[in-house]
Parts: C-alpha cells; structure tokens; sequence
C-alpha cells in the first residue's frame, strides 16, 4: 500500500473475494455431496440386511431402507429398488444431494446419488449346529 | 499502480494464481477420491457380507467377487483387485475382503505432482462365517 493508490486494496479485494468464496462453497459442496452419500449407502445396506434374513423379503427391506433413510435425511426424497436373484438380494437407492449456490444447468442444480448393496439371504439347513 | 510500476500486478497474479489453482483443484480431487473411496470400502464389505452367508467356498469366493465387481461397477477406480480369503470356511469362521485399486489423478495437473499419479485406495473387511449357515444351495 505504500506507493499504491488509495482505494487499490479494496479493488483487489473485490476482486479476490468471489473467487475466495467460490473455493469455499465448492469444499463445503464436496462435504454435502459425501455426506448425502454416506446416508444412502448406510440406507441401502440396511435394507439389503432386512431384506435378506429369513422371514423377511423385498418389500420388508425397501421399508426398512426408505425408513432409515427418513431418519438420516428427512424430508429428502429416494427410491430404493430392491431385487432378488437367486440367493443375492440387490438394493439400489437413489437419491440426490442439494446443490450449495443452485445454477440452473443441469450438473449443478441437484447431484444424483447411487447405492447399490448386496446380500446374500439366509436359509437354515435343519438340525444345523455353531 | 502509477508509481509502482505496471508489472505489480503481474507479479501479484503469478504469485497467488498457482496457489488458487492447487486449491482448487485439490478440491476436485479430493471429492473425487473420496467418492472412490466410498465405492472401494462398499465393495470389500458387501463382498464380505455376501461371502459369509454362502453355502460352500467355492459360492463364497464366487458371490464374493461377483458382490466386489458390482459395487465397483460405474466408478472411476482402476487396477482392482479382489482378495477373497476364508480358509475352509468353517462355521463360525471369519471370511476377510480385502479390495484395492487406484484412482488416476492424471486430470489434475498440480494435484497429481505431490498425491501422485495413482492414488491408492484400499479396503479391508471381516465378517463372521454364519452359524447356521446352510451347506444346500437352495
């Protein structure tokens, strides 16, 4: 500042400013955007847990995956898809995380999210022992 | 600027734009490896999981592998490899999962000088073989 005129800081920061907080917004839309993610895994594994353990079946792990997820992100909406091949049980949940500074474009309005669990169902052998 | 020259402002820029540019980048990156990162955990434990519930060995490595690939299916991640490891597969036993790969940061021009190009991720996961497990595939 010695030999600068005198509003030259405040231009220059004016400046640096936006670009400073559009650094911040994009770390704290990462952390969102992990965050959401961590639910939805946790979800899905769930539902692929329920789903899979005898006496229950798809449907019982859909609810059990939509209702964690209630409780995790509540209000959000997801759709889980649960299916059953053979023995393995897939639950695929997608849901999306909110964008931080929403543009109307299409990668920055919402960031759709997948998980996808799988689990293979119980069935007990008569007579089995530990 | 009249008195200081006009080349402060250039020095300035060149100054602070590498640094800019290494955090934002390392934005990116991290976000990036950190989603991989999810994938590559979610693959060793579904396999693990999924494992241990089989009816044989041979159904556990397989489900295993098959439970592994899937969760890795559509990510970003390369040279994985599945480790599928649960000795005779006795009762009560432990099956362990152990996933690795690598994320390739070559997208990421400064990032990539001190992570390195490739970006190890791995995971290892441990589940107890099922009690009651059953021996017929049904």
């Amino acid at each position: 500042m010695r030999g600068g005129s005198p509003g030259q800081g405040m231009v220059e920061f004016a400046l640096t400013f936006p670009v400073l907080m559009l650094l911040a917004i994009a770390s704290a839309q990462v952390a969102i955007v992990l965050h959401v993610a961590g639910s939805l895994d946790t979800a899905a594994r769930e539902g692929a847990f329920q789903a899979a353990l005898a006496g229950q079946g798809p449907s019982d792990g859909a609810a059990a995956a939509r209702q964690l997820w209630e409780r995790l992100e509540p209000g959000a909406p997801v759709a889980v898809d649960v299916r059953r091949a053979g023995r393995q049980i897939t639950v695929v949940a997608s849901a999306s995380a909110p964008a931080l500074f929403p543009v109307p474009a299409p990668p920055f309005t919402r960031f759709g999210l997948t998980a996808r669990a799988t689990h293979t169902v119980e069935t007990f052998e008569s007579g089995s022992r530990p | 600027m009249k008195r200081q020259g006009q080349g402060q402002a250039t020095v300035e820029l060149a100054l602070v734009l590498p640094v800019l540019l290494l955090y934002s980048l390392s934005i990116l990156a991290v976000g990036q490896i950190m989603g991989e990162y999810r994938a590559v955990r979610a693959s060793a434990s579904q396999a693990a999981y999924a494992a241990a519930r089989a009816p044989s060995l041979a159904a556990a490595n397989a489900v295993g592998r098959q439970a592994a690939a899937d969760a890795l299916a559509g990510t970003g991640v390369q040279g994985t490899t599945v480790t599928v490891e649960a000795g005779t597969f006795p009762r009560g036993g432990v099956v362990t999962v152990r996933t690795e790969a690598y994320v390739d940061l070559g997208a990421y021009p400064l990032v990539r000088d001190y992570l390195g190009r490739r970006f190890r991720l791995s995971w290892t996961a441990h589940q107890l073989i099922e009690p009651y497990r059953s021996r017929q595939p049904s």
